[in-house]
């Protein structure tokens, strides 16, 4: 296949970006799209992705070509560094620096266009917001509502000793 | 006027947005993947399939890969609007999803048997055991895949188990003795390789 081949991806709106082939079909969801193409080779293939909104289409579609240009370095685990600029490279790190509701759309959208790449480094991301920080503080971060009794916490607290004395 | 302007000027078609048009969606490309099987256009019956998962994959209910995910972030109270278009609304929607991908993936096994691509059947016949794994037909198909792939001593097995249970399945009880056959043949090929090979020197 042609390197220059495109294809056009739509969003859920229905706003159609036009994308290299080789670029697309990182995603593993697009890639399994157009195999059957080898005989209509001159027709440029849309391929509908209703489940993701243009908003979070643009910003995987950007994540995919610096991707191309510039690979990700591997994430290590356990994390590093809960600052993201010390565990990938810095286009990346700024990349994931964005409010929570859309960094969560992102994990969702590369679990559905099922992206590795795009996938380990979002769910890095929120490893990060949560390393280093004491209950509370995660619950804070997360605006999560702290539901056990006394009882329950104490008793969670006991099981994991171990993780605190590590 | 170049081409680019008019397309410009089409008024651009949003995708279906709620879980239900999604699934009458997913519905629509499973009947079209169906028509083009019955026509034998085994490429357009595939694409056709493959559609269903566009729509049909990245929608969370309670089986979920992400219910996890969303419960521990709070998601549902927290920011009710993200992703609420994706979101299946109940326990029949939930299984209607769910028949609908395993129907996708259970055809496409087939297609690709058809086709010739044993590999591609064998990964789509256990895409769709995954989601169920007490589906006979996929079973049956996952079969014909190893069989595809000349994988005999895999299929034997599985076959004698659909066989027992499913006595009465003519084709499974006919594959079954195509592979005992086929193993047959194959010993006796490999006994005559042997002697071509070894013969003169014993």
């Amino acid at each position: 296949m042609a390197d220059d081949k495109m294809l056009n991806l739509i969003s859920q709106e229905g706003d159609s970006y036009s994308v290299a082939v080789k670029i697309a079909t990182k995603s593993e969801l697009v890639k399994t799209m157009i195999d059957e193409d080898e005989d209509d080779a001159d027709e440029v293939q849309e391929v509908p992705l209703p489940n993701v909104k243009s908003s979070v289409l643009t910003k995987v579609i950007d994540f995919l070509k610096h991707d191309d240009a510039e690979a990700m370095t591997e994430i290590d685990k356990p994390l590093k560094s809960s600052n993201m600029s010390e565990v990938v490279q810095n286009w990346y790190a700024e990349f994931v620096d964005v409010d929570q509701e859309l960094l969560f759309e992102l994990i969702l959208a590369a679990n559905y266009m099922d992206i590795k790449s795009l996938l380990d480094l979002t769910c890095a991301t929120v490893a990060s917001m949560i390393k280093g920080k004491t209950p509370e503080e995660i619950r804070k971060t997360f605006n999560i509502v702290n539901d056990f009794t006394p009882e329950e916490e104490a008793q969670v607290r006991e099981e994991n000793k171990w993780c605190e004395e590590a | 006027m170049d081409t680019t302007s008019l397309s410009e000027a089409l008024p651009k078609r949003a995708l279906p947005q709620t879980v239900p048009e999604k699934i009458a969606a997913a519905v629509a490309f499973k009947a079209e993947g169906n028509a083009f099987f019955k026509e034998g256009d085994l490429r357009k019956a595939a694409k056709s399939y493959k559609m269903v998962f566009l729509y049909m994959n990245g929608l969370h209910g309670s089986t979920s890969d992400m219910k996890g995910f969303f419960t521990a972030m709070g998601a549902d109270s927290r920011w009710g609007g993200t992703d609420k278009n994706n979101k299946i609304g109940d326990a029949g929607q939930e299984e209607e999803v769910k028949r609908i991908k395993i129907d996708a993936n259970s055809n496409l096994a087939l297609v690709y048997c058809k086709i010739g691509d044993g590999e591609k059947a064998l990964k789509y016949a256990n895409d769709a055991l995954r989601l169920d794994p007490s589906n006979s037909k996929a079973f049956y198909r996952k079969c014909l895949a190893l069989i595809h792939l000349g994988n005999y001593s895999a299929a034997l097995p599985l076959l004698e188990e659909a066989n027992r249970g499913n006595p009465s399945d003519t084709a499974v009880a006919r594959t079954l003795r195509d592979v005992k056959e086929k193993m047959k043949e194959e010993r006796k090929r490999n006994k005559e390789k042997e002697r071509e090979m070894f013969g003169g020197k014993f």
